[in-house]
């Protein structure tokens, strides 16, 4: 009897144990526990700090420009081309005037023989020049009709 | 566990749980909104650029009136501006003791840059002089143009004649 007594305390006292057994072996530290989640919480929030501080540096420094660079800018007037050109126009004008004073004198001598009959053809760029030497070449004409004349006159 | 743990446990998962999304929510707001910003903010510069690239072109237009005034009078604006051309050389021939005739007019096109051109046939009559001093004219007169060719043509010692192929600009816009 005494032993059957003794297994009953034993279990007894084995299950009350194991009913009281998380206040006698400590297996939660509630210091701990909170300091571990108040640590990670603080960290979340130092991160959150220190993101936001650097998403509000990020934008407060942001300055809208908007200027032309010169490498984009486009060239839309050729100061230096206009100017030559009205230059041009100057001197053009000029030239144009003097020919306008021009008075033609009458001609001087009269030949009534048709002389022989020339082309000559000048291009743009050079008609004043190539007129010039046309001019020539056209005296050289003259002279030698003027001598054919004389000839037959003779 | 005890209940009151349990229940603190679950209290403060659901906490956690609502500040984490509160969290991320916020967090995701200020993304989207700084790629908003930043959106304007280009938009903003390029807004900025056209307007000083307006107010550039303004300046430029302001300040180079005269001078475009003054180069655009030396243009054909038109086709139908060639009558006046024509008037000022048809004009000019007598007081240079020139016969002159005009033989053809038409437009054509430079197929290089474009650029269009009234190309005009003058037959000149009259003495070696006065028809080189009349071409000389041509080419100084105030306008966008050019003496193409002369075909000079002697009739007899005093009677000369010359085929003036010349070319005056019309004004066109580069698109």
């Amino acid at each position: 009897m005494n032993h059957k007594l003794e297994i009953a305390a034993f279990a007894r006292k084995i299950f009350k144990h194991q009913q009281r057994g998380l206040r006698e072996f400590k297996i939660i530290h509630p210091a701990r526990e909170w300091l571990f989640g108040l640590s990670a919480v603080a960290l979340l929030l130092l991160c959150l700090a220190a993101w936001n501080v650097f998403t509000f540096m990020k934008y407060s420094n942001t300055e809208v420009t908007g200027s032309v660079t010169p490498g984009e800018e486009v060239v839309v007037y050729k100061t230096q081309n206009v100017e030559a050109a009205l230059t041009e126009f100057v001197r053009r004008e000029e030239q144009y005037n003097q020919l306008l004073k021009y008075v033609p004198t009458p001609p001087q001598v009269e030949i009534n023989e048709t002389a022989t009959t020339t082309e000559t053809t000048s291009e743009a760029s050079t008609t004043v020049e190539t007129i010039a030497e046309d001019a020539a070449s056209s005296t050289e004409i003259e002279e030698a009709a003027t001598s054919s004349t004389a000839d037959q006159t003779e | 566990m005890m209940r009151v743990t349990h229940r603190n446990l679950l209290i403060a998962l659901i906490t956690l749980l609502i500040l984490g999304g509160a969290f991320a929510f916020m967090i995701y707001k200020i993304s989207a909104q700084g790629v908003v910003l930043e959106e304007y903010i280009k938009i903003l510069e390029e807004q900025n650029t056209q307007e000083a690239s307006l107010l550039r072109l303004q300046k430029i237009a302001e300040d180079t009136k005269n001078d475009r005034t003054q180069l655009q009078g030396h243009f054909l604006k038109q086709e139908s501006e060639s009558l006046t051309f024509l008037n000022l050389v048809e004009g000019l021939a007598p007081q240079m003791n020139v016969t002159l005739e005009t033989t053809d007019l038409n437009k054509i096109e430079n197929k290089t840059d474009k650029s269009e051109w009234i190309e005009v046939h003058f037959d000149l009559t009259g003495s070696k002089e006065d028809i080189v001093r009349f071409v000389r004219t041509l080419e100084v007169l105030p306008y966008v143009s050019r003496v193409n060719s002369v075909l000079l043509t002697v009739r007899s010692l005093e009677l000369w004649q010359a085929e003036v192929v010349m070319q005056v600009r019309i004004m066109s816009y580069e698109s």
